[in-house]
């Protein structure tokens, strides 16, 4: 399997976890309760299949699981090149609340003590989600953004700025007389 | 980059959201419950047969066909109408 086809596939997977959380986050209400179950269930079907994807992968591969670790972040600052360690981090800690949130509410269908526990795991994934896509906004544009935002400011220099230059659009006022 | 991600994000919302709207509409309709179509199909013949009680078996042959009754009127009920027509000619 191509490296490229492996992208693909984790693309697919990306669009078809986030489609799924995000109508099962929209149907959470009890008139769309059916609606609901079976997005759920796709996430969680989701989830299961990339841990077995995951699983038969083959090592190295963008399909492995990543593995964080505390090393990697501290090399990382130290150079800052490279894959920011923080993907890693944030993948697992989706795969992991939104897999519970998944599987609690499969499970709160049998046991109803679960679906407390559920509404809380899933507020919880959605905020983590939050933060996931902030990350990843500034990671691919808002360094961009930043950078232009420090060349305006670089341009700028405070001795150009002569305050006679501008002057009032609307005309004085005559004197009263 | 991000932006072709929500797209593809969202056209998965959408077609999720269609099976799932499907879904939803069978399971609530009864399509996808084995009992309650067994159930259903229990009834449908009970309520043809207090039709048939309520009209005197007179539904026994209607299956939903438009049928001409003159056509299976009695020898007795074909009397009758004479007997009436001739009794209207009287009156005038």
């Amino acid at each position: 399997m191509s490296p490229k086809f492996q992208h693909t596939l984790l693309k697919v997977w990306h669009a078809w976890v986030g489609g799924g959380f995000l109508v099962a986050y929209l149907t959470a209400d009890e008139d769309t309760y059916s609606m609901h179950v079976f997005a759920g269930y796709a996430v969680l079907a989701a989830i299961v299949v990339r841990l077995l994807i995951a699983m038969a992968a083959p090592s190295a591969g963008p399909l492995r699981l990543p593995r964080p670790s505390w090393r990697a972040l501290a090399e990382w600052l130290a150079v800052r090149k490279g894959r920011h360690p923080l993907f890693a981090w944030f993948a697992v800690a989706l795969l992991a609340v939104v897999g519970l949130a998944a599987a609690s509410g499969a499970l709160a269908d049998s046991f109803t003590w679960l679906e407390d526990p559920h509404e809380a795991i899933a507020e919880a994934s959605l905020w983590v989600i939050f933060a996931h896509i902030a990350f990843v906004t500034f990671i691919y544009g808002g360094k961009r953004l930043w950078g232009r935002i420090a060349a305006r400011l670089s341009q700028f220099r405070p001795s150009q700025f002569r305050p006679s230059q501008y002057r009032p659009a609307v005309p004085a006022k005559e004197p009263l007389r | 980059m991000l932006g072709k991600m929500l797209i593809h994000g969202l056209v998965a919302a959408a077609i999720i959201g269609s099976a799932a709207a499907v879904y939803a509409q069978a399971k609530d309709n009864g399509y996808l419950k084995p009992e309650a179509v067994q159930a259903r199909s229990a009834q449908a013949p009970a309520q043809t047969n207090a039709v048939e009680r309520a009209q005197g078996g007179a539904a026994a042959d209607d299956r939903g066909y438009i049928v001409d009754r003159d056509q299976n009127r009695g020898k007795k009920s074909e009397h009758r109408h004479e007997g009436r027509r001739h009794h209207d000619d009287d009156d005038d």
